[in-house]
């Protein structure tokens, strides 16, 4: 027989501490299988009987002897239209007959089963586990050590050497991360949005951690039990602006999610960052329509939804992003503003800064993104000052259409349903629409548009600021 | 979040009310886990031509510093108003412990025609309500400190 | 704001409201030295001013009945979606193509804004709601809750091992950020806790794709090499959403919770550890929801078994051995560097090998079983050979 073959150490002693006979992991060995694989065998809770039964076929098969198709086996053959020799060479592989019935049962087609025995009879050729590591080698920047500092270790952080090198056009299609090395074979994911100026805000990495650090739980962190309810029908007013700031947040996390799928992976940045503003609306969503619910009242009346539908249909993120996150946001800053002046209590006061506190975050990206866009496409100015006026438009056309949410504000700042009352909301809501103007305005000037202030759409300018009122600082309201 | 009662003196305005209020605030583990704040913040006493910056940076005011009108507007934002503003603010936060709803820094910009917080800057004066819970949280721990008033 | 809660006060503004008419009174005087405005909105407050008609139609008498009658107050857990939804009725069915919150008064002129999913059953899982209060109050930041300092030098072969493990987990955890985000709009706002839900997954995946590349940087080390991908691409083709939680949650998300849970054999750092155990948590909740989907699916929908089983064929099945190349779906390039971390080194590759294997057998197992639980165990003998040869000695 020759000379007896030599059980590696760790596998003798895994084959003792299970109890498994030596002699079989010889045979097993002595037949082409690695040790490694016979040890997982082992360990997996092999059966010493059913294992030598398969060691004896195995070599009686391998030394010429004739491969035994049992009938049932046989018929799923014919049914699958797998050749005998197929089976046969299956066999000869070390494929069990159970695991070859159980291909059959699972569907294979007879190119597919003969493609899993050309991978085995390789695997037994090779003895061992098929690795080539050559991923090992590539030529990608090493070395890198990036350190937290006093904000921890921050995504911005990482962009250094060739990892901070942010292209202006990104070149790949798949979801090669920035700085790894590509692979041919990956198929390309669908992107539309490469280049940089199309997304781009520098400090979206340091928003994107700042948005996770002040995180806030709407179960936990507003004192639910000391808000109590509005006399009637303020709380029904609130219960009213609730609902619009819900239906708002739905329509613009969904927006931002179907967005998310057109920016490609080199500007990862972006795309966490609009991560934590989807997660913002989900929040704002969860909080606004608990409040409404918590004394009682429930929803109030949905808005027609005419002036978010622009938003939707944006053909381009910058176009999306401006009408987001400085026209949208600038009047959801404003709604939250009248709700935190009319808050009798610290819970519905809470409510609001916070909510203001996510929004200011993405107008800070809004701002920041349309100013990095219009530095590098001068060229398409008047196109965005074409969705400014769109989006004002719509917001016009909406706002004289449906008064529900106006009627809501004055009913809130007015204090209540009496004449005098409601002549005082009316002009608070003025105030603080003149306020909402000028802000948005302001920002738009921050992202270098301060022309809109003579193009405003018609409608929106009677909130302008008056003649006669002194603008006593840039952005103060007058 | 409640603050510990720690009482020390202090002249408003002064540098030294400020340097008190950073390191009680910097003390504080409430603050650091309303999340990280990275923002300067200009203070102006109109009347009486006192003007300081507050540095915040990640978990901690980093700096406090006494600095010319124009320093102080170089902030990402500032708060502007007399002195009388300013006490009726910090003596109601002595009062109570906290700013009440018709104190908070919020409130009284709103209601403030030109604003409290102000900026040269209409994307950097948004860092007041990113950061307004920070903010809020730095004066209102101004309720441990028994500030005397420049009359 | 004339009915002020007393013990709250008025603002200044009320104060001065209030007092017009005693304006020679010293403490209007000093009220208005206040501000230079006040006069002005006096002005207009004691002016009659055009107040336009309002209908105020949206007032419901039967809200003020409402008032009180159900105080929600919060419990243990806070105030959750639950509790808010124990006071409304839930819906199979819904013809609103509208942005209409649930519970809102219909707008007579809405506009349509998307086509969404009109039956809940084709979106909907019993656990929603508990796994979407859950992701908010575990929240974590990579930044500032795995402890950085705790990475010591490595190896070269090792650090190259991990460096390649977070290359490949930063490419492939925001495809289940982008897939997710894909079908927000799909989803009826009548059943808008799954909307909720996602965004939280996306925020959890955005986390992911965060920490595997800080940790690809921050030792001594580099990305490496892009995946192969085919097996992604797979996710974001889905048509259907249960196609998409079936492939992504219940699959493709269940093998990398397995991986993490067993994630200590290739950590040698309490930083890696932490990294595993909570991104381990996250994709736990992201499975439970695919589970129990698919269950509900199968319940409601029981004449669409064998399409759930065409979809798990594209990813595991007979079809995936055409579609995509290697014994993973993932990469080869994944497995090979699982198993010099697992082997701790290139030189006891069989040893890591050996860890490979055994974690695909746990990884089949739970995946089965996670299948039987849904409704579907007969998938056991319906799995790829390659999948299959895991679940038999």
């Amino acid at each position: 027989m020759g000379e007896e073959l030599r059980i590696p150490e760790d596998l003798a002693r895994v084959a003792q501490e299970r109890g498994f006979p030596l002699d079989l992991v010889r045979r097993a060995l002595a037949l082409g299988f690695s040790p490694s694989l016979v040890a997982a065998q082992i360990r997996a809770g092999a059966q010493p009987e059913q294992v030598a039964a398969y060691l004896e076929e195995q070599e009686r098969v391998r030394a010429g002897g004739e491969v035994h198709i049992p009938p049932e086996v046989q018929q799923l053959a014919r049914q699958r239209r797998w050749p005998r020799e197929l089976i046969e060479r299956a066999v000869r592989a070390g494929i069990s007959m159970d695991q070859v019935k159980g291909f059959l049962e699972s569907g294979l087609r007879a190119d597919q089963m003969e493609r899993v025995v050309i991978l085995r009879e390789r695997a037994r050729e090779r003895g061992g586990p098929p690795v080539t590591l050559e991923w090992m080698n590539v030529k990608t920047e090493w070395g890198i050590r990036v350190k937290p500092g006093k904000k921890g270790l921050t995504l911005g952080s990482l962009n250094v050497g060739s990892y901070g090198d942010i292209p202006d056009y990104w070149p790949r299609q798949t979801e090669m991360p920035r700085g790894a090395a590509p692979n041919p074979l990956s198929p390309s994911m669908g992107y539309s949005i490469y280049e940089k100026a199309e997304l781009w805000a520098d400090h979206a990495a340091d928003l994107y951690e700042e948005a996770i650090q002040r995180q806030w739980k709407p179960a936990t962190h507003i004192p639910w039990d000391d808000i109590p309810p509005l006399p009637e029908p303020l709380e029904q007013a609130l219960c009213q602006l609730c609902t619009y700031m819900c239906q708002n947040a739905m329509v613009i996390s969904d927006t931002i999610g179907k967005w998310l799928k057109e920016m490609s992976y080199g500007y990862h940045e972006v795309k966490v960052y609009m991560a934590t503003a989807g997660f913002d609306y989900a929040r704002h969503l969860d909080v606004f329509r608990k409040r409404a619910y918590l004394n009682g009242v429930g929803m109030g009346r949905q808005s027609p939804g005419y002036y978010l539908r622009p938003i939707k249909d944006a053909r381009r993120w910058t176009e999306a992003s401006t009408m987001m996150f400085i026209f949208n946001t600038s009047f959801l800053m404003h709604l939250c503003q009248v709700g935190y002046y009319t808050a009798r209590s610290e819970g519905d006061a809470l409510i609001f800064s916070l909510t203001m506190q996510d929004l200011a975050r993405q107008t800070a990206y809004g701002v920041e993104h349309l100013r990095y866009f219009l530095l590098r496409k001068p060229e398409c100015r008047l196109e965005v000052d074409g969705y400014l006026q769109k989006i004002e438009a719509f917001f016009a056309y909406e706002d004289d259409k449906d008064s529900t949410l106006q009627e809501a504000l004055v009913v809130l700042l007015g204090g209540g349903l009496g004449q005098e009352e409601l002549k005082r909301g009316w002009q608070l809501l003025h105030r603080f629409r003149r306020r909402w103007i000028a802000d948005y305005l302001w920002r738009l000037e921050a992202a270098g548009m301060p022309e809109r202030r003579q193009h405003l759409f018609f409608y929106l300018r009677q909130w302008l600021p008056q003649p006669h009122e002194a603008t006593a600082t840039p952005g103060g309201m007058s | 979040m409640t603050q510990e009662v720690v009482q020390a003196k202090a002249v408003f305005p002064s540098l030294e009310w400020f340097q008190l209020l950073k390191d009680m605030v910097n003390g504080d583990d409430g603050f650091r886990r309303i999340g990280t704040c990275d923002t300067t913040m200009g203070i102006k006493i109109t009347d009486r031509q006192r003007y300081y910056l507050v540095i915040f940076e990640a978990f901690e005011v980093a700096d406090v510093r006494e600095v010319s009108e124009e320093e102080a507007e170089e902030a990402d934002f500032w708060l502007e108003g007399p002195l009388s503003l300013w006490r009726e603010m910090l003596e109601n936060i002595k009062a109570h412990g906290k700013a009440d709803h018709y104190h908070t820094l919020n409130t009284i910009d709103l209601e403030l025609p030109e604003g409290f917080a102000r900026s040269h800057d209409g994307l950097r004066r948004d860092a007041f309500y990113r950061f307004n819970q920070s903010l809020q949280y730095f004066f209102n721990a101004s309720s441990r400190i028994d500030t005397v008033f420049e009359d | 704001m004339c009915n002020a809660v007393p013990h709250l006060g008025w603002s200044p503004l009320d104060k001065v409201a209030s007092m017009y008419k005693m304006k020679e009174k010293p403490q209007v005087k000093r009220l208005l030295r206040r501000t230079s405005m006040d006069k002005d909105i006096l002005y207009k407050l004691t002016h009659d001013e055009d107040l336009p008609p309002l209908r105020l139609d949206w007032l419901r008498p039967e809200d003020r009945a409402r008032i009180e009658a159900t105080r929600l107050r919060p419990t243990r857990k806070g105030l959750t979606i639950e509790q808010v939804e124990a006071l409304t009725e839930t819906v199979d069915v819904s013809d609103d193509y509208s942005a209409r919150p649930k519970g809102a008064e219909r707008h007579p002129a809405a506009a349509r804004h998307s086509w969404y999913y009109p039956v809940r059953h084709e979106t909907w899982a019993d656990n929603v709601r508990l796994l979407y209060e859950e992701a908010v109050q575990r929240q974590w930041s990579s930044a500032t809750d795995i402890p950085w300092h705790t990475l010591r030098p490595l190896p070269d072969d090792i650090e190259r091992a991990w460096c390649q493990f977070a290359t490949f987990l930063t490419e492939v955890e925001f495809i289940a950020g982008d897939a997710p985000g894909q079908w927000l709009e799909r989803i009826n706002p009548e059943w808008y806790e799954v909307k909720l839900f996602l965004l939280t997954q996306i925020m959890d995946e955005a986390r992911h794709l965060d920490v595997f590349r800080k940790r690809a940087l921050a030792n001594g080390g580099g990305l490496l090499q892009e995946s192969t991908g085919a097996g992604l691409r797979i996710i974001l083709e889905c048509q259907d959403f249960s196609e998409f939680s079936a492939i992504m949650h219940v699959f493709a998300e269940a093998l990398v919770q397995t991986l993490f849970r067993s994630g200590e054999a290739l950590a040698y750092s309490e930083a890696e550890k932490t990294i595993f155990r909570l991104c381990a948590q996250d994709e736990s909740r992201h499975i439970a929801f695919g589970v129990m989907h698919l269950k509900h699916i199968l319940e409601t929908q029981p004449w669409r078994r064998e399409e759930i089983h065409y979809y798990l064929d594209k990813i595991e099945g007979p079809l995936s051995l055409d579609i995509q190349s290697g014994h993973s779906a993932a990469s080869p390039v994944f497995d090979e560097a699982i198993m010099v971390l697992a082997g701790g080194g290139r030189k006891n590759i069989d040893k890591g090998f050996d860890w490979l294997m055994q974690l695909r057998r746990r990884q089949v197992h739970e995946y089965v079983h996670r299948l039987e639980v849904a409704g579907l165990p007969e998938r056991r003998y319906r799995l790829s050979p390659a999948l299959r040869a895991f679940l038999e000695t």
